[in-house]
This record gives C-alpha cells, structure tokens and sequence, in this order.
C-alpha cells in the first residue's frame, strides 16, 4: 500500500524557507560551488586533477613528457626482475562457513521503486563482487534485471559514506544514538508536531512496523513521501477497481492474451522478473508439456517513432512559445500511420511466407509485396517531411499561444510558454493532486504565486 | 683530400667483429642462465617470515597433517592459511612462554593478523587450483618438495610454465593413489600401477591438460 504526498503541504512549506522573489543572479553546478569552499576551487583549476595545470606551463609540460616516456620504456624492465613479495594475510579468527578462497552467497532483498527483489549477492572474503535472482523469491524467481545487476557499483561508488561522519569527523555509533535519543526526547515534548519525515516508498515490513511503533510515540509528526520517479498513477488507476490503492500481481501464466497500453510490464512493473518467467514459460516446451504461447499486444512500450512524433507535437508550444497548423499535424499522423503500416505488414506477410528480411534476391512470387512495401516506405519518408516542414515554419509565423493551449493538468503548463530560465519565476503551488485524470479541467485561472512575506 | 680512415680503422673493425657476436651470444645465454638462478627463482632460497615457523618440527616431528592448518585445500583453489586462533589451539596450552611465539600471543592480543610471507608466487595470469590437483591425486610433495624436512619453508621447484607442463605432459609421473596425496614419503612403484590410476581418476587427455586455456583462463 502507498500514500500519496501531500504535494500542497510541503510546496508550502517549502515557500516559507525561500523568498520567491530572491532571484538568483549565477548560476551554479554543486553546492560547493555555490558555497566557494576553497578545496573546490583548486580541483575546478585543476579539473582533470594532478597533471592537469602543467601542460598549460610549456616548460613543466616538456618535463613531464619526458619523464612519462623514460618511465614507458623503462617499463619492460620491470618484466626481468622477479615478481615483488607478497604477504598473506590469514584470519585472526577464521569465519564459520567460509572456505578460504570460496565465495559464500547472502540471501537479502533489493527496495526498488516500490517493490523488493530477492536477490543473492556473491561475497568473496567480505568483498560483494556480483548480484544475482534468488530462485526461491516470487518476485526474482531466480532472475535480476539491470537494475539488481548494476547495483553492486553502488556498493563501491567512491561518493557512499564509508563510516559515520559528523562535521566531517569520523563518529561512532554509541554518539550517533545517544545523540539522537537526545534530539528525538527533545523532539516528542510536544507529540512531535515540528518533526517530518521525508522518505521513498517504504516496502520493508521491518520500517513500516518502526514508523508504527515511532507514529504511535509521536503522533502528529508527519510524513511526506516523495519518489523521484513514481508508480503513483498506476497504483491510484487500481483505486476504482479495489477500493484501495494497490497493484495486483497478474496471474500471466492464465493469460492467452495480453494487451499492454502504454504498459512496459516486462521491465517496469514491480513484478517484471516474474512477469517475464511466466511469460516466457508459456513459450517453453519442456517447462509446460504444451505450447499456449500467449498472444501479446502492445501500444507504446517505449519511445517509439509515433510517440516520440506525438511528444514533439504535444511540447511544440511550450518549447516556442507558437503554434503550428493543427489540422496539418493530424494529416501527418495519417499519413505516416498508412505509410507504416504498408511498409511493414508486407514485411510481416513475406516473413510469414518464408522469406527474410534485407535479402536482395528473391523468388518471383515475393515481388509485390516488395513493391507495396516500397512504396509504403515513400509515403512514410513524406509524412515525416510534413512536419519537418510546417514545425519551422511555426517557428516563425505560428500563432503565440499562452500558458496552457492544450488546458492540461501537468506543472509545467503553468509557467510561461517559452519557459524562463529556471522555468518558473516565482514558487508555483500545485491545487490539485498530479493525476486526477477523473476530473474535468479545473476552470480555474492559473494558479497564482503565494504572497511574499 | 684528406683520408676517411684513420690508420688504426682496421684494427678497430676486426675487433667489432668479434666482440659484438661474442657478446650478444653471451648476453642471451647470461638471461638464459638468470632465468634459472635461485636469485630469479628463488628455489631453496628459506623466506623471512614473521614467526620462525618450522614445518620441519610439526609434520615430521609432531605428525600433524597437513589439512589441519592448510584447511580449504582440498576445496578451494587456495589451500588455505591457519588463523591466530588455529595457531593458539595448541600454544594456548603448551609453550605458553616461548620467546619464538611472542608474534603469535601479540596477534591475538592486539586484534592484528599476522602477515605471512608469500613462498609459492604464480603469476597473476596464471589460474591455479589445488583442488583439483587433489582430488585427482597429486601430491603435496610433487610441488611443495619435502617440507617435512624444512626448518624454514623454502620452495622446492621453479614453478615456470616449462616445469608445469612438464607434468601436464607426463601425468603418471605424479600421479599417486587418492590416499597417499597427503603422505609426503610414499613413492610410485611403477608406471603400470600409474596408468590405471590415471583411468581412476577420470584425467582428462594429454591435449585437454596442455591446452592454453586450462591455466590461462
């Protein structure tokens, strides 16, 4: 189960903290940058740290070259000799389990976007090297995706605290929690009403229960939830359906076929790893006795050339601040939809008859479905030309459009079209939830800024 | 005009002539002879260690087996090396005092390994495992020379890629019963005996063990 931010709150709170008005003059890229911390101010000299500055010295970049190539062709020299010693270095206490130079596996799960990942990760002598699915998790099934493979980079990413800091000195745990006891009595005098939380989506039952038990000391302590990229919508879309906000696993093992809108399902979904084992296991000879392979549809997974088309169209006005010829757009997209569509489902007819793709010779029978496809990638090549065309040409001579042509809900339909730098000049507040796609337009004006204190 | 050569040319030519064969001829065979010195090598040379340990004592003198120190030997590519706490299940209770094992009691003491010398070096390109080497009945002797005879563990062979195909070549030199790996003083009998070991053993064929990618993986 998930809980929705509450957007207007911390928006709010947030204007309390910063005068709108104060608008910044630089720009800048990190914040020690913005704080010119001095050792900041070296490696930005420096930018490609040590040899960097001496090649802008003519003299030390003559030096340096010479030295790096005395040192390559000494470099050979090093193979004559015999290897440098080496120390072994045995346990003081030798671990349970652990054979000396075997990897051991930990079973533990992986929190990502709203769901959890039984993963087993390799560990040889307390180095995790590698990820992979634990067979015995419904949600693995003994796979990983992307995500759980490159996870094990995060582990040695140079930025990830090492030990617990303090004003950058190392602390202990022993402080850390005295300290915390400290804050946190300080905290819950007055039932916790200035203390917030701000976290992800929590899967963990262990948190959930700790923010219970921490809910129940301080109860009007509050908690915001925000995730940078969020199921928020799908999860909400399941609310008419359950009565509660939920993501039902599909049974697609059941499934003859499946329909996707805009539904990346085998890579999105919180269940995509189990998702694309049934789904796949239906294909599986062996795996079923019988082949039901299920019939799969699909409407934009992902970018494809229509979508992105649309996407451009839809953003044109934000971007220029102009609008191009409607009804031209829409012939556009007629023409590429037949230019497409007899480009390709000749090709689908003649690999279905047997002939594959990209081969020049073949036999006489195949030659007008050739042709129709020919002539279908003609049609295509115009309708994308058209907008090629009419979108420079708005560029110049377009109607100026305000705000919100389209009357659409999104944030960024509430500043300007073309957006100012930093897209919004004041601090915009958000009235309504983000996707209450349910609702009519708002006939409201748009949204005005808070009042300056 | 005045003379290109001098008048001692000649003699300066003769002698490039023979100089220069005679010392690249004598530099190649100088490396070559390198190549196998114990300063390259390092074969019988005793290493420094930090605790005067003498396998000389423990396995000839007190029988202990290998395995009893050298623990993942037979499970893992590396054999294995004891920990303090392995070292302190005996000197816990006898040569409490010793001087010798002031290093040991100071490991313990102060929560720091001990840090051993390497004797045995391959190259890191080179994959060894001393599993399988057990498992299909080679012994420690075959590599590891007697060290029941080393007061400080020195190593016995050269451990260059000539020496180990020498034996990937002739696996029945080294091959011996599955029992008598650990036993440092058993001798083949006869290569007929070995021949059937090496059927026991499932090895694989001359070509598969002397193939590149068996230790250049």
């Amino acid at each position: 189960m998930r809980q929705n931010a509450n957007l207007s709150d911390e928006a709010s709170a947030k204007s309390k903290r910063e005068t709108p008005n104060a608008k910044r003059e630089t720009q800048w890229g990190s914040l020690e940058q913005l704080l010119s911390d001095p050792e900041f101010e070296i490696w930005l000299h420096r930018e490609f740290p040590a040899a960097a500055s001496e090649f802008s010295d003519p003299l030390t970049r003559r030096e340096f070259l010479r030295l790096m190539g005395a040192s390559f062709s000494l470099m050979g020299l090093g193979a004559c000799t015999r290897p440098p010693p080496q120390k072994i270095v045995p346990y003081l206490e030798q671990p349970e389990l652990l054979v000396s130079g075997r990897p051991l596996f930990f079973a533990t799960a992986m929190p990502f976007n709203g769901s959890a990942t039984g993963i087993l990760v390799e560990s040889n002598e307390g180095r995790p090297t590698k990820i992979e699915g634990n067979p015995s998790h419904p949600l693995s099934l003994g796979a990983t995706s992307i995500f759980e493979q490159a996870a094990i980079l995060s582990l040695y990413d140079p930025d990830r605290s090492k030990t617990l800091v303090r004003d950058q000195r190392i602390e202990t745990w022993e402080t850390f929690i005295s300290d915390w006891l400290k804050e946190e009595s300080e905290q819950l005098k007055d039932d916790g009403s200035s203390l917030r939380f701000l976290v992800d989506t929590i899967v963990s039952p262990t948190t959930l229960w700790q923010i219970d038990q921490l809910q129940k000391r301080s109860p009007r302590a509050k908690w915001h939830q925000w995730d940078p990229i969020s199921r928020s919508s799908i999860v909400e879309a399941y609310r008419p359906i359950f009565g509660e906000a939920v993501e039902p696993e599909l049974d697609l093992s059941q499934a003859d076929i499946v329909v996707a809108f805009d539904s990346d399902y085998l890579f999105e979904s919180p269940f995509r790893l189990a998702y694309t084992r049934k789904f796949v296991n239906r294909r599986n000879y062996s795996s079923s006795g019988v082949v039901r392979p299920n019939y799969l549809y699909v409407v934009e997974p992902s970018p494809t050339i229509t979508g992105s088309m649309a996407e451009a169209h839809f953003w044109w006005p934000k971007i220029t601040g102009r609008m191009y010829p409607e009804l031209l757009g829409k012939l556009a997209a007629l023409v590429i939809f037949i230019g497409f569509n007899l480009t390709f489902f000749p090709q689908f007819v003649l690999g279905y008859l047997g002939m594959p793709r990209r081969y020049h010779a073949y036999p006489e029978q195949f030659q007008v479905y050739n042709v129709l496809s020919t002539a279908g990638a003609t049609i295509l090549g115009i309708g994308y030309l058209l907008p090629l065309v009419y979108l420079v040409w708005s560029c110049f001579y377009g109607r100026r459009v305000g705000t919100n042509p389209w009357r659409a809900w999104g944030f960024e339909w509430e500043t300007a079209s073309p957006p100012p730098v930093h897209n919004f000049d004041t601090m915009p507040v958000l009235q309504e939830e983000a996707y209450s796609y349910h609702q009519d337009f708002p006939s409201k004006t748009p949204a005005k800024p808070l009042e300056t204190m | 005009m005045a003379q290109i050569f001098s008048p001692g040319a000649n003699t300066w030519f003769r002698t490039i002539l023979v100089v220069v064969p005679l010392a690249l001829v004598g530099g190649i065979f100088a490396l070559y002879r390198f190549n196998y010195s114990s300063y390259a090598t390092q074969v019988g040379v005793p290493i420094d260690q930090p605790v005067a340990f003498s396998h000389q004592h423990h396995v000839a003198g007190l029988g202990i087996d290998c395995r009893y120190c050298h623990t993942s030997v037979e499970k893992s590519a590396f054999a294995g090396m004891p920990s303090t706490e392995a070292c302190m299940t005996c000197h816990s209770q006898i040569w409490m005092e010793a001087p010798l094992l002031q290093p040991v009691r100071q490991s313990l003491a102060t929560n720091t390994p001990i840090r051993w010398s390497r004797v045995h070096q391959l190259a890191d390109f080179v994959y060894f495992d001393h599993s399988i080497h057990i498992q299909k009945g080679i012994g420690c002797v075959s590599c590891h020379g007697p060290v029941d005879q080393m007061p400080i563990t020195w190593k016995q062979e050269t451990l260059q890629m000539g020496w180990c195909t020498e034996c990937h070549r002739h696996p029945e030199r080294g091959i011996r019963p599955r029992t008598e790996v650990f036993n440092l003083n058993w001798k083949p009998s006869g290569s007929f005996q070995n021949q059937s070991l090496i059927q026991q053993a499932h090895l694989r064929s001359t070509q598969e063990l002397t193939d590149c990618t068996t230790c250049h993986r």
